[in-house]
């Protein structure tokens, strides 16, 4: 069998046609547009990052998952896997002068190796943003509810916030001076949501009757505010106080924004970007099988520096919410307002017209192809245009052809 | 009563599967009886897929079904973003390392070429022993692979050893146990928490009889 001469997309990225363009635009629009109202002021990175950010190990997660290649002297660069480190490089490069805290939003594609044919895309498109040099509840809040406005203003309503902590089970380990190679291992379990292996490893290697117990039953302390006290019980003072105050200020905040019913917590809960040291969280809507968004606090991702910083952020992803958009047949034809022939006798005046159209914000085709009144009318209908107008000795001949595209159904979509 | 979307594995694992499921109370007579349909209402809020198991962490991962039964050696296999939920300690099966019968000790010293119908925990299972060995993936009858020196030894589930021995191999090494594993989607897992873990404690409840530290 021999091919068909083509070109050819790399496997694993995608093309966005017109009418999903226009869709993934209007989403990242309605995102950026609530960032910008709550002070978050977007900055653009490269594409390209520096290799020694993100140094290549054996550890299981991103490392084994990032595009990698050698720039012209020899060093490395890599495709940028994520946007917390970008910004985070940015706000210690750059702004230091700014008041802290920063409020930075972004939004762009970012890049991760997927296995072949997992369903899984290799560039994928997230908006987002970091509140960077600030601690506390109220900025954990922020993020949280920041993310949940910004997914309310592209029509997402019946979404659910599960809230882990990364210092509880850190606090808990280490109350009970659990080796760092099992408390790695525990680790592991908990990301790959395997509790299967969890309860068996811990069988076999906490001798510790309550801690055993304690993390038997890890994966049912799932739910509302009663959860947060049944988490704490097994701490000890002051390890206890500290997480109890700590949380339940973080639920209270959220609880007086009217958000109980969209949270609820989970310390069995562990995010796979191990740079964590707060509040995690994900966002789920029912429709979807993977969460929307995410994102959590990472106060010593910078302790390396001269200028460390904590921060928390989220991430969405704007390929699944186009996605959502699909299956709810919101991806629609991209508007154009009007398609304008003219005879070349009135060409002046149709160019004055549609100057006039174009500049009050319609998107206005203008005929190249000398097309007559009838022949232009039938091309109107083609292009879906909503009016058709025909400059002319007659005068204006115009037709409102809304009601033929009122039953119209949605683009071809482009399939991954 | 919110529905719960299961995805059941077509082939050796379905009839335990089944006759679990129909022990906790669940009306499963709908699979049963079908012949070719794969998708099956119980009208009871449980509706059942039938697909095949090496697809079905898939469909779990994707929340075509809210939750799954399917043997660990797929789920090792495939590493997807699933829960996985319980031991179900149905569907028991060994996936062990075989050739022919050596004198060397560990027999796969002089390994160089392993034929499998899983790549992924054969090429684990040997780099956690600091060894890297060629792997050849075949989808069935990967006895015949030392038989034709295409490959010095496989890898491959065993339940009675029955067509090993027929095929001139032994046992060298037990790979991993597999058994029935309950899986969740990650989103399922939080919206429909309850229904789930009503279903995972009826299931340790049939099963506390037998043993108590199933899950």
């Amino acid at each position: 069998m021999e091919y068909n001469k083509m070109l050819l997309k790399p496997e694993g990225v995608k093309d966005f046609l017109p009418s999903e363009a226009y869709a993934k635009r209007e989403i990242e629009n309605k995102i950026m547009g609530v960032l910008k109202s709550w002070g978050y002021r977007e900055v653009i990175t490269s594409t390209l990052e520096s290799g020694a950010n993100y140094p290549s190990g054996v550890k299981a997660g991103l490392e084994d998952r990032i595009y990698r290649f050698f720039d012209g002297r020899g060093g490395t660069l890599v495709l940028r896997p994520d946007w917390t480190l970008p910004l985070a490089r940015l706000a210690t490069n750059c702004l230091q002068s700014e008041p802290f805290p920063l409020r930075l939003a972004y939004q762009g594609n970012i890049f991760r190796f997927e296995s072949p044919q997992s369903g899984k895309r290799r560039e994928i498109f997230q908006a987002g943003g970091e509140l960077l040099g600030a601690k506390g509840a109220l900025a954990d809040c922020e993020i949280m509810v920041l993310s949940l406005e910004a997914l309310f203003a592209v029509g997402l309503t019946d979404l659910k916030v599960c809230i882990g902590h990364t210092g509880f089970l850190n606090t808990l380990l280490q109350s009970f001076k659990v080796k760092r190679k099992i408390r790695q291992a525990i680790v592991t379990f908990l990301i790959k949501r395997d509790f299967v292996s969890l309860r068996a490893y811990v069988d076999a290697n906490i001798l510790e009757p309550s801690l055993k117990k304690a993390l038997f039953h890890l994966p049912e302390l799932k739910g509302g505010r009663d959860t947060i006290y049944k988490a704490a019980d097994l701490l000890t003072n002051p390890a206890r106080k500290d997480f109890l105050n700590n949380v339940i200020i973080l639920w209270e905040t959220l609880a007086q924004r009217g958000f109980q019913d969209n949270i609820s917590f989970d310390f069995s809960f562990l995010r796979d970007l191990q740079y964590y040291t707060g509040f995690i969280f994900e966002i789920y809507t029912p429709s979807w099988g993977y969460p929307l968004g995410g994102g959590g606090r990472y106060d010593r991702l910078l302790e390396f520096c001269e200028h460390p910083l904590p921060a928390v952020g989220f991430a969405l992803s704007i390929d699944y919410i186009l996605s959502l958009w699909q299956r709810k047949g919101k991806i629609n034809r991209v508007p154009l307002h009007y398609f304008v022939g003219f005879d070349p006798s009135h060409y002046a005046q149709t160019l004055q017209e549609v100057r006039a159209l174009r500049s009050r914000g319609y998107a206005v085709i203008l005929d190249v192809k000398g097309l007559g009144p009838e022949e232009g009318l039938s091309r109107a209908k083609e292009l879906g245009a909503q009016t058709f107008r025909f400059y002319c000795k007659e005068g204006l001949l115009e037709e409102d052809l809304r009601d033929d595209l009122a039953g119209e159904r949605e683009d071809k979509e482009c399939k991954t | 009563m919110q529905n719960l979307t299961i995805a059941l594995p077509k082939g050796r694992l379905l009839t335990p599967v089944v006759s679990l499921l129909e022990q906790i109370g669940l009306n499963c007579s709908c699979v049963l009886e079908a012949s070719r349909e794969l998708i099956l209402d119980n009208n009871e809020g449980y509706r059942f897929l039938l697909v095949k198991p090496i697809d079905l962490p898939t469909y779990v991962e994707r929340r075509v079904a809210d939750i799954g039964i399917i043997g660990k050696d797929v789920l090792l296999e495939q590493e997807k973003e699933l829960y996985e939920l319980a031991d179900l300690k149905i569907g028991h099966c060994r996936m062990v390392l075989a050739g022919p019968a050596v004198k060397e000790s560990p027999p796969w010293v002089n390994l160089k070429c392993v034929a499998t119908s899983y790549p992924v925990i054969t090429d684990k299972f040997f780099r956690c022993r600091g060894k890297q060995v060629e792997v050849i993936k075949l989808h069935g009858s990967v006895e015949l692979a030392p038989h034709f020196l295409l490959a010095d030894a496989i890898v491959d589930l065993v339940e009675t050893g029955a067509t090993l021995k027929a095929n001139n191999l032994v046992e060298w090494e037990l790979v991993t146990n597999s058994t029935a594993r309950l899986v969740a989607n990650r989103s399922s897992y939080h919206f429909k928490g309850n229904e789930i873990s009503r279903l995972l404690s009826s299931l340790k409840e049939v099963r506390h009889g037998k043993d108590k530290n199933i899950f």
